[in-house]
């Protein structure tokens, strides 16, 4: 029969109740002259209990505050075990989520029932959205292209019709101001009989040869550094020395003027419809701007223009016809025939010169 | 091919791989109980015969050979090492190997934590204080080898065996 002392019991009901209650618990001690008897086994079993139970105890507090790295140690009470799992299920769905965050939707949660449903569901829902926004990026990247290809299209298009300085300011403050260019050289062009021809033509052909004809002078013009002003009927208009480089105009729309007649005469030489231009030129000063609000188009003004077409109207087929001024402003790189003062109506006399070729020793 | 002397490991995954037609009525599976049979009873001869050591580390070369050719022959086309982690995990499950989880990974310092839950070894054994996954523990070194091109050391810090409900494993690149 097992004799314990009664003290030894009620340490060990305290030892309980305290633990029971929350209250902090020492391991229960015999001295070691205590014999080998279950006694001792049995407060074996309850020290053993509380170390477990300690480890579980701290293990939860640690968890419950959300920390996941603290290590557990070895013991086979369930509560520890699970308590373990729990632990490396977290720290297993810590690691996952952090895949996810990263891009990896691939990621999903096998075994571990509610938690498995939802989290899978989650990351489902994610890659929806996400893969939606992505779908949205794509869509906007190329409606901004379109835009991009359109404004460049219409940027083209707005360069075909006004000077660049003039097309820019539109696009920047959505309106020009009209500009006084002090000394710039006018070209007019005029086709020789072109009412007689035209009135023999089908309109379609007509509009076909003139298209030719003005694309070819436009692209003379532009490489001599001029601007075409604008078409009327088969009389042609260009400036030169609007665009601020204003040295050479007068040079380069004589030069120009040279070349339009040479196309011309090349043109004539193959086809069976032969066209000749008057040319003639002023210099001066003229106003430049934009006209109309919704068909802009960009116009030149004053007396300059108007003299410069009567010197057009005072010209010969495939000649050139400039004025005094011009003729002060080209120097002597030309080869000039003088034509003396001829009459021009509304102005008096007026001394007019053929232009007939830049001299070699000017030649550019 | 199978029984010739060799200085040089010769597994190739063309000796097992034509179950389909070799068992059309049995198919692949089989009991978890007969794989266990052999496992320990390789182990209880190999330990006889060359003391646990010796045993242990025949275990462990076997089983890091096997990862590596589980490695060349499943997740080989796997690109990032996120693709790898989730293929990885479908195959170990599909195969009925383990439930296998990542706790923790540090590709960059090629450490990492990985669990395996309902492990093919262990799990429902009595408990002995012992980590037993030897087996597991160079599966995984053979896999993690090859899909980085570097050595791993694999240890089983908690087995079923110590008494936890999971086999886990520190994995940490060698040098
Ligand atoms: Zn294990």
């Amino acid at each position: 029969m097992l004799e314990i002392e009664e003290s030894r019991v009620d340490k060990l009901t305290e030892l309980f109740y305290r633990l029971l209650n929350g209250r902090p618990v020492e391991p229960l001690e015999l001295p070691p002259e205590y014999p080998d008897d279950e006694f001792r086994q049995l407060v074996g079993y309850v020290n053993r209990f509380l170390r477990e139970f300690r480890e579980f105890s701290e293990g939860m507090e640690t968890l419950s505050r959300g920390e996941l790295d603290f290590a557990l140690g070895r013991g086979r009470l369930g509560i520890l075990q699970h308590l373990k799992s729990l632990q490396g299920n977290l720290r297993h769905l810590t690691w996952k989520t952090q895949q996810i965050a990263g891009g990896d939707f691939e990621q999903k949660v096998d075994f571990m029932g509610d938690f498995s449903v939802a989290f899978n569901s989650m990351t489902r829902q994610l890659r929806e959205a996400f893969e939606k926004i992505e779908k949205q990026n794509r869509a906007l990247a190329d409606a901004c292209e379109e835009i991009r290809r359109e404004k460049e299209k219409s940027d083209a298009l707005l360069l075909n019709i006004l000077p660049v300085r003039v097309a820019d300011d539109l696009k920047t403050t959505g309106r020009t101001v009209p500009e006084t260019f002090d000394d710039v050289t006018v070209l007019f062009t005029d086709i020789v009989g072109f009412t007689t021809l035209s009135s023999r033509l089908e309109p379609k052909m007509l509009i076909d040869e003139l298209n030719e004809i003005f694309t070819g002078f436009d692209l003379i013009i532009e490489r001599n550094g001029c601007e075409r002003i604008k078409t009327i009927g088969d009389a042609y208009l260009a400036v030169s020395g609007m665009n601020g480089d204003s040295g050479n105009h007068a040079e380069n729309i004589t030069d120009a003027a040279l070349e339009m007649v040479r196309f011309l005469a090349a043109r004539n030489r193959d086809s069976r419809l032969r066209w000749e231009i008057r040319a003639g030129i002023h210099s001066g000063r003229v106003v430049g701007g934009v006209v109309g609000v919704k068909k802009y188009i960009y116009d030149v003004f004053g007396d300059t223009i108007n003299t410069a077409c009567r010197m057009e109207q005072n010209s010969e087929p495939m000649k050139i016809n400039i004025s005094e001024a011009t003729r002060a402003a080209l120097g002597d790189h030309y080869e000039l025939v003088p034509r003396g003062e001829l009459e021009v109506k509304g102005k008096g006399g007026m001394r007019m010169y053929f232009v007939s070729r830049r001299r070699e020793d000017f030649s550019v | 091919m199978f029984k010739e002397e060799r200085e040089e490991l010769q597994f190739d995954w063309k000796m097992i791989d034509d179950i389909g037609e070799g068992r059309p009525n049995l198919g692949p599976g089989m009991s978890v109980a007969v794989y266990r049979l052999m496992q320990f009873t390789l182990r209880d001869v190999l330990i006889r015969e060359y003391g646990v050591a010796e045993a242990d580390r025949i275990f462990f070369e076997s089983g890091k050979r096997a990862g590596e050719e589980f490695c060349r022959h499943t997740l080989e086309e796997c690109g990032d090492f996120g693709e790898m982690t989730v293929k990885l995990q479908e195959t170990l499950r599909e195969l009925r190997i383990g439930i296998l989880r990542f706790e923790r990974a540090e590709v960059e310092d090629g450490s990492f934590t990985i669990t395996v839950a309902e492990d093919l070894d262990c799990s429902g054994l009595p408990v002995t204080d012992e980590t037993i996954c030897t087996y597991d523990e160079g599966f995984l070194s053979g896999i993690l080898g090859v899909y980085f091109g570097r050595p791993f050391d694999v240890r089983e810090v908690d087995c079923w065996c110590t008494g936890d409900r999971i086999c886990r494993f520190e994995a940490k690149k060698r040098g």
